[in-house]
């Protein structure tokens, strides 16, 4: 009797929400008013799957076993979404770039990720050990740096690659050497990078002006070697 | 196999995030949005004076005091100092901390959930939220910056909390530190949802809660001292702010359905009532982790509808801090369904509205903040080049933030009262708006400012009205219209 029940409120919510979604679509594709039937449509059904959502999460507090759909409905329902979201923004947009092709199709490819996602429910796989293969990058980012600062200041390789790369992610790699514990993946360092980074050097510049030093390129290149180097040079000893 | 898989799928969604919200970027000859002309130009000052500097120069004839904390703006002065390019040309690296965000909330939808497919839907839900695609429109570029810090520091402070060793507790430290460092509002939003967090888990386990916050609390006020003092400079700034203007100057900024839709998406409200709700009847969650969740919503609703409780401020705003609980939740909604084709197609018709209409706010709100253009820029050259050092310059809230790193004159600009933070903005910010809007007054404001001129868009968005205030100042006989092109018209005092 109660699994009837929750089955039917989830396919009630179910409704509404890809009623809401396809009537708020279709509104914004073709620039309908706020206004407009299909915009008051979706606001009111994405209010009452609110409500309901409400009541299907306090009745059902984790899914119940189910049977994921076969790859081949998976990968229609995945390309169907996709050439909607394309279609969309071509009619939106009338006129595309290349910018605007690319992002419309990367926001296609991210519903196909989501449909091989959805279907995922492997464990978590244990972490890879510490890596140190990316060593030689940071060598070669730091001579790059300093090379380029004096060679060539402004350029492009030097504003767009190897500053950001120095500053906003190898003082960060080194800390997480550090850190972030020992069975961490490559993937989650790379991304606790860029946080640690700028973490610390504006830790260590905001301290230094509370000193009265100077904050001067000079001294932002030495507080980021020495952030590295301490990182690299205490994670070695864990 | 499996983890070269799920790289790749992650891959896709934050590049997915980047090339959406990079519209504003990478669309138009110069980046969308007023507030980076500020940004930008302090990242310059720190590099030029040495120390962060006293006052604001040119901008409200260079009387108002900082009111910022350093750590966005120093982000762009790392950069700059080691590329050599300025702050200005490094702006469009902003649209790096898309990737850092949603990177981020992959990370904490792993520790919450301990499984990809749940973290995988956070994410991707996190980086088609329209909010954040917006705010990049309109270079709110610190918030960003800490906005895409602020997961690393949940994760930090969770990850402490499960095991409060002496590595994790200095990650904890120089994370949650680095994060309060960037901007006063993602700072005060941290500092809310840690205190009650704490409050919480010390009424429910005692022992445990002190034995971890003590360490936490000392290392947290010795790492960040130079913060804590600024951020109570900046609180008697501000609070002297509050006591100076209108109680009502708010109303306009509370938070409507039309707003909410726009910015936090109509599907949020119910991944924020439904799934948080499921999220916190999750046994499999650790007790901490949805304490943390729910501590941060409360915070962002509390402020989001602050005038219930009698705080005045600009409640919009909280709509940009939504983004986490609203992935969380969506994840959380998602995985009541049994695995079926049905839970498929909803969540493709949820991500498909979500991402279309992100894409296309994306798209309209950064044409309407193209503040900046080549014509612009031709203007300013043209005011540079015919102003003396001392002539003051009016001009509207948009450009008037660019216009102290462009023009280096002193300027005074035209701000409506509910974009009014700092008390000494005040009585320029009063004068320029009378003077763009002509309301009464007008006239001894142009005396008392001794303006010389006023520089306005000729297309576009600007607040005050632009072309309102273009009828007015030309039917001012004290004024000439000396400079017009497609972009921006250029009035001059005559001689008294």
């Amino acid at each position: 009797m109660t699994r009837s029940r929750t089955l039917t409120l989830g396919e009630a919510l179910s409704l509404l929400i890809v009623s809401g979604s396809v009537s708020l679509t279709i509104s914004q594709t073709l620039r309908l008013d706020f206004e407009s039937p299909a915009a008051r449509l979706s606001d009111a059904s994405f209010v009452a799957a609110a409500v309901l959502s409400i009541v299907l999460a306090l009745g059902r507090s984790r899914s119940k076993f189910g049977r994921p759909p076969s790859a081949l409905v998976a990968g229609l329902v995945a390309l169907g979404g996709a050439s909607a979201a394309f279609g969309a923004v071509v009619v939106h947009s009338r006129e595309l770039d290349l910018y605007t092709k690319v992002a419309a199709g990367l926001l296609g490819a991210s519903l196909l990720a989501l449909t091989v996602a959805i279907r995922d429910d492997a464990p978590l796989a244990a972490a890879s050990a510490r890596p140190s293969l990316l060593d030689p990058v940071w060598v070669f980012v730091t001579g790059s740096a300093i090379a380029l600062r004096f060679l060539s200041p402004g350029s492009v390789w030097l504003e767009w690659v190897v500053a950001p790369v120095f500053v906003m992610v190898m003082p960060g790699w080194s800390l997480g050497a550090l850190l972030l514990p020992i069975e961490t993946g490559w993937m989650e360092r790379l991304f606790w990078a860029p946080v640690l980074s700028i973490g610390a050097l504006v830790l260590a510049l905001i301290w230094l002006d509370w000193a009265g030093i100077t904050i001067t390129p000079l001294s932002i290149l030495v507080v980021t070697f020495a952030v590295t180097l301490a990182g690299a040079a205490l994670g070695r000893l864990r | 196999m499996l983890r070269v898989k799920r790289t790749i799928l992650v891959l896709i969604v934050l590049l997915a995030s980047f090339f959406v919200r990079g519209f504003a970027f990478f669309q138009y000859s110069y980046p969308t949005g007023a507030d980076y002309g500020h940004h930008t130009y302090f990242a310059d000052q720190y590099l030029d004076e040495g120390r962060f500097p006293a006052r604001f120069p040119f901008y409200q004839l260079g009387r108002p005091r900082w009111s910022n904390l350093p750590g966005g703006a120093l982000t762009y002065s790392l950069v700059s100092a080691v590329s050599g390019a300025t702050a200005f040309e490094l702006a469009s690296l902003t649209s790096i901390f898309a990737i850092i965000e949603v990177a981020g909330v992959y990370l904490l939808g792993l520790r919450v959930f301990r499984r990809f497919d749940a973290a995988f839907v956070a994410a991707l839900v996190a980086g088609l939220v329209p909010s954040a695609a917006t705010m990049v429109a309109w270079s709110a570029y610190a918030n960003i910056i800490a906005l895409a810090f602020m997961p690393y520091a949940f994760l930090a402070l969770l990850d402490y909390w499960e095991s409060p060793t002496a590595s994790r507790l200095a990650l904890a430290a120089v994370t949650i530190c680095g994060a309060a460092s960037i901007h006063h509002l993602s700072t005060m939003w941290m500092g809310l949802t840690f205190v009650l967090f704490s409050f919480v888990l010390t009424i429910v386990r005692p022992l445990e809660a002190l034995r971890r916050l003590l360490p936490l609390a000392v290392v947290g006020v010795v790492v960040g001292l130079p913060i804590l003092v600024r951020i109570e400079e900046l609180h008697e700034l501000f609070a002297s702010a509050q006591l100076e203007t209108a109680a009502d100057r708010f109303v306009e900024a509370r938070v409507r359905w039309s707003n909410w839709a726009q910015l936090a998406s109509a599907a949020s409200l119910m991944f924020l009532s439904g799934g948080i709700v499921s999220l916190l009847r999750r046994r499999e969650v650790n007790l901490p982790h949805r304490v943390l969740v729910l501590s941060y919503l409360l915070v962002s609703l509390v402020l989001a509808f602050g005038w219930w409780f009698g705080f005045e401020w600009y409640y919009i705003r909280a709509l940009y801090f939504l983004s986490i609980p609203i992935a969380l939740g969506a994840a959380s909604l998602l995985f009541l369904w049994p695995r079926s084709l049905l839970q498929l197609l909803v969540a493709a018709c949820l991500v498909v509205s979500l991402g279309v209409g992100t894409f296309f706010q994306a798209e309209s709100t950064a044409r309407y903040y193209e503040v900046l253009s080549p014509g612009v820029m031709e203007g300013v050259e043209w005011l540079r080049d015919f102003s003396g050092p001392n002539d003051v310059v009016v001009a509207g809230a948009f450009l008037g933030f660019h216009l102290p790193r462009l023009l280096e004159r002193p300027i005074i600009v035209g701000l409506p009262p509910d974009f009014v933070g700092n008390p000494d903005d005040t009585l320029p910010a009063k004068d320029a708006f009378k003077i763009l809007t002509g309301e009464d007054g007008m006239e001894e404001a142009l005396v008392r400012q001794n303006v010389k001129f006023v520089i306005l868009r000729a297309r576009g968005e600007d607040l005050p009205d632009p072309y309102r205030a273009r009828a007015v100042i030309a039917a001012q006989r004290h004024f000439l219209l000396m400079f017009q092109n497609e972009d921006v018209v250029i009035f001059g005092a005559r001689p008294r």
